[in-house]
């Protein structure tokens, strides 16, 4: 009995000094990593309209539920168009890029944020131009080809696509 | 000179990856580019050292009964603290490692060093040991990630891991002609498989010869 009291002790010191030890980096870098992630967001912003002014938009996370957030872009105060953030369910977890839909009435600077979870060389290729080209400046509510060979993932996509025009169209148009 | 046997003990005698079969998960997984290759290995042999070292100054105090969770948590606590600082400072290596990195407490190379080396072993010598095997995880995933790459890609590339936009080199030899069976676990494998395939014949060659030799000596002694 005695012996069981001592290793619970000393287990639970041992426990208690690496949770401390964690909390202590954990601190120390905590605030280097939303920095790093806010500014990443931001120049993927400013890669699809250059010199704008980006302003977060409210909506209806039920109704959209693989909208993760809404960008109004405007410069001079004249809007150029909405960047939606998507996060949607692929082959091996959620895909996250960013989409534009411009008020010309077309999609733009298709850009994946997160395709780490897809398959190396097959589902991730939605990463790449490829998917981008079938996206970009195509009319906003025209169908969007898959990538054959990646369709898991490019349709998780073009789902994602398909709800940021719902929402767009609803509000906006 | 025993000091420079432990350290290169685990950089080829006993190999963590080719000899030892050990970690074979995570090195199977992230041997894809030689950048992810060189990043995992400093990662994993950042861990290695360092709970090499702690357990082994704490060798004495450690009560037996509960030494393997007490392991456990000293590990954990190194790869949480080594993936924070990976997140923070090389953001490019950790999204490319992804899953991987809290996966190298389950590595079998740190436990089983641990275990094997440090809870027996002098602080000095056990930092040498994990130096070592830690060296010798690198090279094998590099020699791994080096063959895959080149089938897999068509090409060879290696930034720095630190910093993704300093390219050391971009090579692109036969994009065409990429086999991307390669770049999935199976390619891994078959990898693997090759080069074990070749160490061993080479093992055997050596082997035969020490025999052929011994039985010359002894006919003669007869």
């Amino acid at each position: 009995m005695k012996l069981i009291i001592k290793l619970a002790l000393f287990l639970s010191l041992v426990a208690g000094l690496s949770a401390g030890a964690m909390s202590y980096v954990f601190q120390l870098t905590h605030p280097i990593i939303t920095q790093a992630q806010k500014e990443a967001e931001t120049k993927q912003l400013n890669a699809i309209y250059k010199q704008s002014h980006f302003q977060s938009v409210s909506f209806d996370h039920k109704e959209y539920p693989l909208i993760e957030n809404i960008y109004e872009a405007k410069k001079d105060e004249k809007r150029e168009g909405y960047v939606y953030k998507i996060s949607t369910p692929g082959y091996g977890g959620h895909i996250v890029y960013l989409v534009a839909l411009d008020q010309s009435g077309r999609y733009l600077g298709y850009s994946p944020i997160d395709v780490t979870t897809e398959t190396s060389g097959f589902g991730s290729r939605v990463g790449t131009k490829e998917m981008a080209d079938r996206i970009n400046k195509k009319q906003i509510g025209s169908g969007i080809d898959t990538l054959s060979g990646a369709t898991i993932s490019s349709k998780a996509v073009v789902k994602g696509i398909e709800q940021a025009t719902a929402h767009y169209q609803k509000h906006y148009k | 000179m025993k000091k420079l046997k432990i350290l290169t003990n685990g950089i080829w005698k006993e190999n963590p990856i080719f000899v030892m079969m050990l970690g074979m998960c995570s090195s199977l997984a992230i041997s894809t580019s030689l950048t992810n290759a060189i990043g995992m290995g400093m990662a994993v042999t950042v861990v290695l050292v360092a709970s090499n070292f702690i357990i082994s100054l704490l060798r004495k105090i450690i009560p037996d009964e509960i030494r393997i969770p007490v392991f456990i948590i000293i590990i954990a606590t190194l790869v949480k603290c080594v993936q924070l600082l990976m997140n923070a400072y090389t953001p490019s290596l950790y999204t490319s490692l992804g899953v991987f990195i809290p996966l190298i407490v389950v590595n079998c190379i740190i436990l089983g060093r641990a275990e094997s080396f440090a809870s027996k072993n002098h602080p000095f010598d056990s930092i040498l040991d994990g130096l070592g095997m830690g060296i010798g995880y690198t090279l094998a995933v590099f020699i791994i990630a080096f063959f895959r790459q080149i089938i897999g890609t068509g090409g060879l590339s290696f930034y720095n891991p630190f910093n993704s936009t300093q390219v050391f080199f971009d090579l692109h030899l036969f994009d065409d002609y990429a086999i991307s069976l390669f770049k999935l676990p199976a390619g891994a494998f078959l990898t693997l498989g090759c080069i074990l395939a070749f160490i061993n014949s080479r093992k055997m060659k050596k082997a035969i010869k020490v025999d052929e030799n011994l039985e010359k000596k002894g006919s003669v002694k007869k």
